[in-house]
């Protein structure tokens, strides 16, 4: 009898299938799950070019490291190593290995207990603008100045600016609650960047003859060279428990500088203002002030002081602490010591006060901050904070200075003598206060009413023997500043969110101090170091400036912010805000305010986002800025600065097939500054009896012509490709093109240049296109 | 015999089918009771729903510091997302209610109390000691209004994405950081968080030292001094003359010299901004040196008083030092 094995066969085979189908989700499972849970690496390489010269991408490529270099290497690598048994850490991430502005990190850690970290970076600077000059040494603090022929015959210059940095850090956890930080950081800046000095003889100094053939003021072109290095080291333990976190710690900065001035040679011909070679103007003899002048040329070989070491340490407590679970606190005390101490011989600075080396420079500073929060009911809470700031300088007070004053009664021809007094201390107590209720309304509304205070007192000069500050109408001891917010927002909502807030405040201060000394102000009890309010400043001069950062402002800002979204696929963002500061300091109505008279921002914007399908999504923004500045000079113009900004950018994801992933993005910013200038009439007559007289002709006639605007274009189209080769390999092409176009005046308008005495001269390259192409191979793995 | 054949096969077929079945449910009955846990410790009755079938995305967590088991402080799904029974009981055929906590842009969950959430483990970070009473707490910025937890790539805490991220909100800045002088945040070498503590900080605008000056003396350590000649408005705030946001004119400063300097200084005579070639008297060769172009062109005032941050310059000869601040 034959048998037929193939049923069978055929039941286990069968069986075996089954089983596999049954268990063999799981093995693949455990794949799918790891890929999608464990930490992964990628390590990408590619090349890249730039089209055109350096000088179409001085814009483009001041920071990214694409300037100098037409075709670079792309290389960059994220790796990240974990072990699932201990949680310990390998992390290792490296951005631009192949270009100037690189950075690498390095971390190992075992998460929860102990970690340990470095890392290295470069950052290159590049100079927007390329200097034309016959300029030698440039770079170092022993230049020599060589005048050109003519502009444009020099040297193309073009400056750079390196930092290299390199940190490191460790952290370990005793316990839960117990933790030590270490971090150390070092960079070293090197390279040079724009400087310049000039003088305009006094005529206590040099000869003050101005004609073709007597040059009695010189500007120079020369870049500041740098080799300096700051370090910084903080060392903190931590401790929280439920209710306490606490931190104890040390931060301390120091800076060394390899240069200590900078000393040009100067030639005595230079240009005089029509271009023309001219001789510098001779020291005056000690029959006009005791021991004589110093000729221009001389003046302009004078050490410039470049900044001297310095360092800082700060002691500090700083945390919180829960009282409950509504009830909160904040805290920081902490006292820094700066000091500065070079010796000045050292920088090669001469002329010190006799048996004096160094400044001795010590700023201790004082802080205390303490904040409360709290939610008495469910729907109220309730905010305050206080901080307070001390700085006492305590630098020894020494005569270092020194001007020549006319001889009263006044002698013909004129003679001076030396003044001197001491050094200015920049001490300062700030105060700042808050208090905040916010309260939940219904329909997921909240209001908040916020108060504001802050005070601010600066040393100002009691004798003109002690200190004098030039330059200025007077200076205040004390400001304050009050101030309320309000607020109501709306969140919390599936569609619609968004805040509306105003906030007003009013900053005004203690009496002015006198900065005069004329006999005027001396026999009104204003001389110098005298106080009085701002009316009798002007009562005794009508054009009186009171400096920006101390008169009355009057500041208020407008806010509001809200968040649409129809559909999960649609988002809508609108944001206005609207803010002035208005000086509010008491000005004569006929000679008009003088120094910064008002400042206000105007911006609109409006953001969205449409996720078109799961592989498609696109987004977009525009945005609208209006910023004014009005500064009165005290006697010539009158300027209202208005910049429009206006901007736009859209974008779009996408991926058309499974392995293919595309994006494209441009954006456009066009910024634009109005120099609006009036010519500023003067007075005549007597205060308070003065009347108003017409600005000049000629000013009249300069403001006519006025100032261009200024004006920045740049857009931006930035499109990416990126196609998955396998499960582990991409191929990315990116191509970035860049159009900025920079007309300003500060180095030349209209084909003429501004140019320094030895010829020298600035450029830029006011339309800049570039176009980046790169292609990356990007390597996943786990 | 040919029909016994194919009644034994239609039995096989039938076995295995049920076996199928059976292996299946069996699975099905396993993730439920006992279930295995896929990335976090405890996770096993999330993602028995949101396995790598159903939310691949959410699953990235495990790629995270949130995601190493090995780290016993690690929370589970649960203890972000509240217990949600109601969540996970759901039997019906809609969309299950929501979970206790959800962290969307559409959520009903409010800021505090999704930042109770992260705040159970990390209200014991020294970092983010001061987040009560901070700016961003008390205008109901939530954790995860920034932060994004179930990816690897947190883009907020990566530099080169972390500005796209403030500019959610920070519209001013991302208009400002498109001009030509700015830090390098839009090329991706510094981040906002370089100058600024998100979380709360004892500095103004959250600065991340004590104050504006202290936070920029981090990397501009030589404006520090104190000098011989300091300049009061330099060591009081740098935002005084500079916005670090970005600006056209030449460093960063809010506007050009002669303006920015004729806000509180306003020496050398009445004259009116001009530049060479546009001019309606031209310079002649008796031309004084603070003269209208000098003063307009160039680097502006700058051209004599070099040193304005201060000069350490102690000379006690004429020209004084401290007035051209050289």
């Amino acid at each position: 009898m034959k048998t037929t094995h193939q049923p069978f066969s055929f039941s286990k085979t069968l069986l075996a299938l089954a089983i596999l189908a049954a268990f063999s989700p799981a093995y693949a499972d455990d794949d799918e799950v790891a890929q999608l849970t464990r930490p992964d690496s990628s390590i990408s390489i590619g090349v890249g070019t730039t089209s055109g010269d350096q000088s179409d991408r001085t814009i483009f490529g001041q920071y990214n490291g694409l300037r100098p270099h037409k075709t670079t290497l792309q290389l960059d690598a994220d790796i990240n190593r974990r072990d699932e048994a201990t949680g310990t850490w390998l992390r290792l991430n490296a951005n631009n290995l192949g270009l100037d502005s690189r950075d690498l990190s390095v971390s190992y850690e075992k998460q929860g207990d102990w970690k340990f970290g470095g890392d290295y970076s470069e950052l290159v600077r590049h100079e927007l603008r390329t200097i034309n000059s016959g300029l030698l040494g440039a770079g170092t603090d022993t230049p020599t100045v060589v005048r050109l022929a003519t502009p444009g015959t020099g040297q193309n210059i073009d400056l750079q600016f390196k930092r290299v940095g390199m940190g490191l850090s460790a952290e370990k956890w005793f316990g839960k609650n117990l933790q030590l930080e270490i971090a150390f950081r070092n960079e070293d800046k090197t390279g040079a960047r724009s400087f310049g000095f000039g003088y305009d003889c006094a005529a206590y100094v040099c000869n003050t003859t101005q004609n073709a053939t007597s040059q009695k003021w010189a500007l120079l072109w020369a870049p500041e060279p740098v080799d300096s290095s700051t370090r910084q080291i903080e060392a903190k333990l931590n401790y929280h428990n439920n209710q306490l976190t606490v931190s104890a710690g040390y931060y301390g900065s120091f800076f060394t500088n390899g240069y200590g001035s900078l000393r040009a040679t100067v030639p005595n011909t230079l240009n005089n203002p029509l271009g023309a070679a001219s001789t510098l103007s001779a020291a005056i003899s000690s029959s006009v002030i005791p021991g004589g002048g110093t000729s221009l040329q001389n003046v302009l070989q004078l050490p410039i002081a470049l900044q001297p070491d310095n360092q800082a340490h700060q002691f500090y407590v700083s945390g919180s602490y829960r009282f409950s679970p509504t009830v909160n606190s904040t805290f920081k005390i902490a006292h820094t010591r700066a000091k500065q101490d070079e010796d000045f011989a050292a920088m090669g600075l001469t002329n010190a006060p006799a048996g004096v080396t160094n400044l001795g420079g010590v700023m201790d500073t004082t802080l205390v901050q303490l904040g409360v929060t709290a939610r008495p009911m469910p729907k109220l809470s309730l905010l305050a904070n206080f901080r307070y700031e001390d700085k006492k300088d305590k630098t020894p007070e020494v005569a270092y200075n020194i001007e020549g004053g006319a001889v009263v009664p006044a002698t013909t021809p004129a003679t001076y003598v030396n003044r001197y007094w001491d050094n200015y201390h920049a001490s300062a107590k700030k105060m700042v206060g808050k208090l905040e209720a916010s309260y939940q309304l219904p329909a997921s509304l909240r209001a908040t009413l916020g108060l504001d205070y802050s005070s601010h007192d600066r040393p100002v000069p009691v004798s003109i023997t002690e200190e004098e500050l030039a330059g200025l109408g007077a200076v205040r001891a004390k400001n304050e500043e009050k101030g309320y917010r309000l607020e109501l927002r709306r969140t919390m909502t599936e569609a619609f969110s968004g805040a509306i807030s105003y906030s007003n405040s009013k900053r005004t201060g203690g009496d002015w101090t006198s900065l005069n000394t004329t006999a005027a102000f001396a026999a009104a009890g204003l001389g110098y170091g005298k106080t009085g309010s701002a009316s009798q400043f002007l009562a005794l001069s009508a054009g009186n400036a009171f400096p920006m950062n101390m008169s009355d402002l009057d500041r208020e800002k407008f806010k509001l912010s809200a968040s649409w979204i129809p559909t999960e696929q649609i988002e809508v963002q609108l944001n206005v805000e609207d803010g002035k500061d208005k000086n509010a300091n008491a000005f004569n109505e006929i000679a008009l305010g003088k120094g910064w008279r008002s400042a206000s921002n105007q911006i609109y914007s409006v953001d969205a986002s449409f996720a078109m399908s799961e592989k498609w999504k696109l987004n977009g923004y525009a945005s609208q800025g209006k910023q004014n500045l009005q500064v009165n000079h005290g006697t010539g113009y009158m300027a209202d600065l208005t910049t429009h900004s206006d901007s736009f950018g859209f974008g779009v994801t996408g991926k058309p097939t499974g392995p293919l992933e595309i994006g494209a993005r441009v954006s456009y910013l066009n910024d634009k500054t109005n120099y609006g200038l009036a010519a500023s009439p003067t007075v005549t007559g007597t205060l308070p009896n003065i009347t108003q007289v017409a600005p000049s002709a000629a000013n009249q006639a300069q403001v006519a012509i006025g100032l261009p605007d200024v004006r920045y274009q740049s857009t931006n189209l930035t499109l990416f490709g990126k196609y998955a080769l396998n499960k582990q390999a991409d191929l990315r092409v990116s191509l970035i093109h860049q159009r900025s176009k920079l007309n300003e005046w500060a180095w030349s308008n209209n084909g003429r240049y501004f140019v320094y005495q030895d010829n020298t001269t600035v450029t830029l390259n006011p339309d800049q296109k570039v176009t980046f192409v790169g292609v990356a191979y990007i390597y996943r793995f786990q | 015999m040919k029909v016994k054949q194919m009644l034994m096969a239609a039995l096989q077929s039938a076995a295995l089918g049920a076996l199928l079945f059976a292996a299946s449910a069996h699975a099905a009955t396993e993730a439920k009771a006992g279930a295995k846990d896929l990335v976090l410790n405890g996770d096993a009755k999330c993602t028995a729903c949101h396995d790598e079938a159903d939310s691949p995305g959410l699953l990235a967590i495990g790629k995270t510091r949130h995601g190493v088991k090995a780290d016993g402080r690690n929370p589970t799904c649960t203890n972000c997302h509240g217990e949600s029974v109601s969540h996970i009981e759901y039997k019906g055929k809609d969309k299950p209610p929501k979970p206790d906590r959800a962290f969307g842009k559409t959520s009903q969950t409010t800021a505090l109390a999704k930042n109770d959430a992260c705040l159970s483990c990390h209200q014991g970070d020294a970092k983010r000691s001061h987040w009560e009473g901070s700016a961003h707490q008390s205008k109901d910025v939530a954790c995860s209004s920034c932060h994004q937890i179930h990816t690897s790539h947190d883009k907020v805490r990566d530099k080169k994405a972390q500005a796209d991220v403030c500019y959610t909100c920070h519209k001013e800045q991302r208009a400002q950081m498109s001009r030509p002088s700015h830090h390098p945040v839009p090329e991706g070498k510094m981040g906002c968080s370089d100058c600024h503590n998100a979380h709360g900080s004892v500095g103004p605008k959250l600065m991340k030292r004590d104050s504006v000056v202290d936070t920029c003396y981090t990397c501009h350590m030589e404006k520090r001094g104190p000098f011989v000649h300091n300049h009061e408005p330099v060591s009081e705030d740098c935002s005084n003359c500079h916005n670090p946001h970005g600006t056209v004119a030449e460093s960063m400063l809010k506007v050009r010299a002669p303006f920015l300097c004729h806000q509180c200084h306003t020496p050398h005579g009445g004259f009116i901004p001009q530049l060479l070639g546009a001019q309606a008297t031209p310079n002649a060769a008796t031309q004084s040196g603070k003269s209208t172009t000098n003063l307009t062109q160039g680097r502006g005032c700058l051209n004599c008083h070099t040193q304005v941050h201060g000069t350490n310059n102690p000379s006690m000869t004429n020209p004084t030092p401290q007035f051209n601040f050289r």
